[in-house]
C-alpha cells in the first residue's frame, strides 16, 4: 500500500495549529512543569473543511481557537497525570460526547532508548492492555515534526495513539505521538539519592 | 529443576535481549547474585529461578551485587534486595564519593513513566536497606565483597574500579548532564565493577560492563595491578554485551585460560551488540562461546488490521519483546569441564545469536 504523502498534502497552517502549550492553557498544570504538544503523523479520511464547533465540555476556549485535537479534554488535572506524563487512555477511552465519539484502538507509552540514523527506536508499552507484553518500535524520524524532533532524546517519553473520532457523519483515523516538550526540572530524586548515599557514610 | 549438588559450582546467566542477571553458586547451597533483569511476570528472573529449583533466597544468598546504575543491570534489583535478607549489597564504590553526591545534588533527573530508571531503582535500594538498619558494602578493585569462613572456601573479589576509573568518571561526568543540569542516561561505564569468583580451583570472571580506558583506568587496570597472580579464568561473562570496547586483549591472553567458556548477554537496542565482527572476534578467542539470548526475537504481535495498517503507512515497525526469558546454565564439580544447558529457546551458540 501505497503511503500518503502526509506532509505535502497537509496544510503548512495545520501542523502549526495542532501545536500547543498545556501549561499555557491550564493554570492547574503550572506546577507540574507540564508542556505537551502534539505532533500529527497521520490522518487520513479526514474532512479538513469541518470547523471544529465549540464544546466547551470537552476542549477549553484557548485550545479551541487553536483547533487542537477534538479528543483532548477541557479539565486536565493530576488525576490524567503519571508523574509527569500526561495519562492518555483516560481521555482517549471510548466515549459519546455530544454528538462525536471517541475510540482508542491502540495506545501506547514510550520510552525512546537510541536514535539511530534516520529512525528512533523506543520500548512501547501497550496502555490499552496493560498485559501486553513490552515492545519495540523502529520509528521513522520523518514522521515526527521537524520542529519537534529535538526532543527525541534517549530517556524522552512519549505517547503513540492510533485511533477514531467521529463527529456527525464523519470519521477519521489518526495517529498522533505526544512528547514532552520540557523534562521536569525537579530535583527531588537525584538530591535525596546523593543525602542517602552520603548517609551511610563510614 | 533441581539444585546444584553441594560440590556444584554453578553460573547461571539470564538475558533478554537486554539487561542481564547472573546466580551463581559457590557450594553447598550458598549463592551470589549480580545484577538484576525482570521476566515477562515482571519478577528478578534470578529470584524466580531460585524459587523454581527451591532455594530459600532469605538466608542463601550471601551477596548481591549492583555492577553499575545502567537500566539493563538493576532492573528489579529492590526486589532483589528485599528478598535476600542475608545478603551483603554491594554498590560501586563511585557512587559514595563526595565528588558524585555533590554531582547527583546538583543534578536533575528524568522520570522514566511506567518504565522506571536505574535512579529509580537505586533509591528504592537505599531506602530499604536505611529502614531495615542494613548497610551497603561499597566495592573497590581488590576488595573482597564475600568470602566463606568454613571448610568450602569461596572467594567473590571485585576487580574495579580503581581510582583511577573514579577519576575517568569525574573527568567526563559532565557529558552526563545537559545544559539544564538535567541527568540523562550515561553512555560510558566507568566505575562499573568487574568481579572475580573462586571455587576450590576454579575461577569464573565477570566482566560487567567494564571497558578499555587507557593504560592506567578500566581492563588494562585490572590486567597489570589487579589481577596479579591468580590463576587464569575457565569461565568469562564477556564485558558490555560483546563489545570491542569492551574487549582487551591481554585479558583474554593472560587472565583466561585457553578456549574457556565465554557466555555473553545481547543487547538488542539501538545499536546492537555483538555485532557479526564482534561474535568473529570472540569465537576466535574461544570456540565455546554463549549467549544467554538472542539479539532479535522473531515474534510479532497480532493486532487489529485497523491499526496494523495506520502503523504501516506511518512506516513504524514494531517487534515484541523477546518473551522468552534466555538462560545459559554452566555447572561443573572440581577437576571437571563446564556442562553447558540452554534452559530457554533464546540461549544459544555464539554463532547463532544474530538469528531470529
Amino acid at each position: 500500500m501505497a503511503t500518503a504523502p502526509r506532509d505535502l498534502a497537509q496544510p503548512s497552517s495545520l501542523r502549526e495549529d495542532r501545536s500547543f502549550n498545556v501549561r499555557d492553557q491550564n493554570p492547574d498544570l503550572s506546577s507540574a512543569h507540564q508542556d505537551l504538544s502534539v505532533s500529527r503523523l497521520y490522518q487520513a479520511s479526514i474532512s479538513r473543511s469541518q470547523k471544529l464547533r465549540e464544546d466547551k465540555s470537552v476542549l477549553v476556549d484557548d485550545l479551541q481557537k487553536k483547533e487542537t485535537p477534538s479528543t483532548f479534554p477541557a479539565r486536565l488535572n493530576d488525576s490524567h497525570f503519571n508523574a509527569n506524563v500526561i495519562r492518555i487512555p483516560n481521555l482517549f477511552s471510548r466515549r459519546q460526547i455530544e454528538n462525536r465519539s471517541v475510540n482508542t484502538l491502540q495506545e501506547w507509552e514510550g520510552l525512546v532508548d537510541a536514535v539511530d540514523g534516520e529512525n528512533f527506536v523506543a520500548r512501547l508499552r501497550d496502555l490499552t492492555n496493560s498485559k501486553n507484553p513490552e515492545e519495540i518500535a523502529t520509528i521513522p524520524l520523518s514522521e515526527v515534526d521537524p520542529c519537534e524532533r529535538e526532543r527525541v532524546i534517549p530517556g524522552a517519553l512519549f505517547h503513540l495513539f492510533i485511533g477514531y473520532t467521529r463527529r456527525g457523519g464523519s470519521q477519521r483515523r489518526e495517529t498522533f505521538t505526544y512528547f514532552r516538550k520540557h523534562l521536569p526540572r525537579s530535583n527531588a530524586s537525584t538530591s535525596e539519592l546523593a543525602d542517602l548515599l552520603g548517609s551511610f557514610d563510614n | 529443576m533441581t539444585p546444584p549438588d553441594d560440590d556444584v559450582f554453578e553460573v547461571s546467566v539470564f538475558s533478554r535481549g537486554y539487561g542481564e542477571a547472573i546466580a551463581i553458586h559457590v557450594g553447598h547451597g550458598r549463592w551470589l547474585l549480580i545484577d538484576s533483569l525482570k521476566n515477562s511476570s515482571g519478577d528478578p528472573a534470578a529470584i524466580a529461578y531460585l524459587d523454581n529449583i527451591g532455594v530459600d533466597t532469605r538466608q542463601a544468598v550471601e551477596a548481591v551485587l549492583i555492577t553499575h546504575w545502567h537500566d539493563d543491570h538493576v532492573a528489579g534489583a529492590s526486589v532483589v534486595v528485599a528478598r535476600c535478607e542475608a545478603a551483603e549489597i554491594v554498590l560501586s564504590g563511585a557512587l559514595q564519593r563526595d565528588e558524585f553526591r555533590a554531582f547527583l545534588a546538583r543534578s536533575t533527573t528524568d522520570n522514566a513513566g511506567s518504565f522506571g530508571s536505574g535512579v529509580e531503582e537505586l533509591l528504592t535500594i537505599l531506602r530499604q536497606l536505611k529502614a531495615e538498619g542494613r548497610r551497603p558494602k561499597w566495592a573497590w578493585a581488590d576488595m573482597t565483597l564475600a568470602a566463606s569462613r568454613g571448610d568450602h572456601p569461596y572467594r567473590f573479589e571485585a576487580l574495579s574500579p580503581s581510582t583511577k576509573d573514579f577519576e575517568e568518571l569525574l573527568e567526563n561526568i559532565h557529558t552526563w548532564a545537559q545544559p539544564s543540569g538535567r541527568l540523562r542516561a550515561p553512555k560510558r561505564n566507568d566505575a562499573s565493577v568487574a568481579a572475580v569468583v573462586t571455587v576450590a580451583e576454579d575461577l569464573a570472571l565477570f566482566g560487567a560492563d567494564l571497558e578499555i580506558r587507557g593504560l592506567e583506568a578500566g581492563w588494562a587496570a585490572v590486567h597489570s595491578k589487579v589481577w596479579k597472580d591468580r590463576a587464569a579464568a575457565s569461565l568469562y561473562k564477556i564485558a558490555h554485551h560483546g563489545s570491542v570496547t569492551g574487549c582487551y586483549e591481554p585479558v583474554w591472553a593472560d587472565m583466561i585460560v585457553r578456549d574457556a567458556i565465554a557466555v555473553l548477554t545481547p543487547w538488542s537496542r539501538g545499536s546492537k551488540l555483538p555485532s557479526p565482527a564482534d561474535i568473529d572476534r570472540i569465537l576466535n578467542y574461544t570456540p565455546n562461546a554463549h549467549a544467554a539470548s538472542k539479539v532479535r526475537s522473531p515474534n510479532t504481535k497480532r493486532r487489529s488490521n485497523t491499526v496494523e495498517r495506520s502503523l504501516r503507512e506511518a512506516n513504524i515497525k514494531l517487534l515484541q519483546e523477546s518473551v522468552d526469558m534466555g538462560q545459559v546454565r554452566f555447572r561443573k564439580r572440581a577437576g571437571e569441564v563446564w556442562n553447558v544447558e540452554y534452559l530457554s529457546g533464546g540461549s544459544c551458540h555464539l554463532k547463532e545469536v544474530l538469528a531470529a
